[in-house]
């Protein structure tokens, strides 16, 4: 191997190396970077919280369910944890964040109504979304997902233009 | 002085063999074909073209796209992109135009898989995957098993002395570098955890807690949730063994016995998370393939295919002969 080669290849692992030292000490995220934190934080409450997309039917009742509920297409993690990131993330300037939540919804919005005027789900026509932070607690081990949750916080809502 | 010299000159020494240890260029181009092989695969329907969809205000750039002002491109230049990328990964597997392919594989894959990261949620094996196919991009992983090579040798087909096998240094260093990443990513992920909760990850309620939410969520493929959870001392037992292995990690660079433990350990254990938590660990699964010494495997498995051959040949030389049957 050349030296040239040898030195290439070191600055290369340098670079590998103190990249992660820097994201691992400085606990920040620079993609392809990383501090790895899943699952870092310990849970202490027998409860799950996280952010759900309800729809708002059109209908005169305007009775609102879970997206999830009709369209696999929502309810993903990497649907919810955007969610949470725009609803609470301090990196996000608090004027800013209505806009983000109202683009947010109203995107949630349109993919469903596209999605149902493909076929791909019959759920019934809406008049707009919601985003609650939603609670269930872990009282009864009978109890799921599927079940009402136990608090709803209202986030934002949005109405179809 | 002179025992810090020695020292230093015994640390260089042992560094240089790790990272540039004289090796066959067989291992690499067998990683090669199975790594790009597998990305291939696990990416033909990849499609990121939806992205272009999503509102402009809930683009918020991660760190490579803000400095290099990266765009969403528009969703027909996706589609041409993203089959040029799936062009480069198939041509990377089989070794044709390597150097070129892997480069392109490496710059178009970290656009396009970084993409989905600048909406507001991260994750992380993709960037494992930009790492190493960098470092395959960077290293001689065509010398072997490749089309190219093959090229070269009908090329050099009158020179016998250029076409005996070399062992290089350069089929060493990309393989450590990609253990390199392993022992990084998990400790990163150990210290991230004492860092966040201390020893309170492990002894709480912590992992039956974790395994309740997901087991709740529909998340676990197998329902063995909220059996573990009630027993206290099980699931301490596992958080326990997860930050062991994490923060331990880096010994499986140096030390052969760990590896055996650590690796194995690791691999088990994102088994377990995908099982018992949901989240998918494909891509480090596939990553793994760097720890295995592939050219030790095919020279097995070279022997035993040999010594199938030969026995197939005795067998039909005595049932066309049955004379030397008797004699046998």
């Amino acid at each position: 191997m050349s030296k040239w080669r040898i030195l290439l290849v070191i600055v290369v692992v340098l670079l590998l190396v103190f990249g992660h030292l820097y994201d691992i000490i400085q606990d920040r995220e620079h993609w392809p970077f990383s501090k790895y934190e899943m699952f870092s934080r310990a849970q202490t409450e027998r409860s799950l919280t996280r952010m759900e997309l309800y729809g708002v039917m059109q209908e005169d009742s305007h009775q609102e369910f879970p997206l999830r509920q009709v369209s696999r297409g929502f309810g993903g993690p990497r649907e919810t944890q955007s969610l949470g990131y725009i609803s609470h993330s301090p990196k996000i300037k608090d004027k800013e964040r209505p806009q983000k939540l109202n683009d947010a919804l109203l995107d949630a919005l349109s993919k469903y109504e596209s999605g149902r005027l493909a076929g791909q789900h019959d759920g019934p026509p809406l008049q707009g979304t919601r985003l609650y932070e939603v609670t269930w607690q872990f009282d009864d081990p009978a109890k799921s997902i599927a079940d009402p949750p136990d608090q709803q916080k209202l986030i934002y809502e949005v109405e179809q233009p | 002085m002179r025992l810090i010299g020695k020292v230093l000159e015994v640390l260089r020494k042992r560094g240089m063999h790790f990272w540039f240890e004289p090796v066959e260029s067989l291992n690499l181009g067998l990683c090669r074909i199975l790594f790009f092989g597998a990305l291939f695969l696990l990416y033909l329907d990849y499609d990121v073209t939806r992205w272009t969809e999503v509102s402009d205000s809930l683009w918020m750039p991660v760190w490579i796209f803000q400095i290099l002002h990266l765009p969403i491109l528009s969703s027909s230049l996706l589609v041409v992109l993203q089959s040029v990328w799936k062009i480069s990964l198939a041509l990377s597997c089989i070794g044709l135009f390597t150097r070129v392919s892997t480069v392109s594989s490496f710059i178009l894959g970290t656009y396009l898989l970084g993409l989905p990261m600048n909406f507001g949620k991260v994750t992380h094996a993709e960037g494992l995957v930009v790492f190493v196919v960098g470092i395959m991009a960077l290293s001689r992983c065509g010398d072997s098993c490749s089309i190219d090579r093959l090229i070269w040798k009908a090329r050099q087909r009158n020179d016998t002395s250029r076409q005996r096998l070399q062992v290089s240094g350069e089929y060493t260093w990309p393989v450590r570098a990609v253990w390199l990443m392993f022992a990084l990513i998990f400790f990163a992920a150990g210290v991230s955890k004492l860092r966040h909760s201390g020893l309170e990850w492990i002894f709480s309620d912590n992992m039956a807690i974790l395994l309740l939410k997901a087991q709740f969520e529909g998340k676990s493929a197998v329902p063995w949730g909220f059996f573990l959870a009630q027993h206290q001392w099980l699931t301490q037992l596992v958080a326990a063994a997860a930050i062991a292995v994490e923060v331990g990690y880096p010994l499986a660079l140096f030390s052969r016995r760990a590896r055996w433990i650590l690796v194995p350990g690791a691999f088990s254990m994102l088994i377990g998370i995908n099982l018992l938590m949901g989240p998918n660990f494909r891509l480090f699964l596939i990553c793994n393939l760097f720890w295995v010494r592939w050219d030790c495997v095919a020279y097995r498995f070279g022997r035993g295919f040999r010594r199938l051959l030969s026995l197939r040949k005795r067998l039909l030389t005595t049932t066309k002969n049955p004379s030397k049957q008797d004699a046998v």
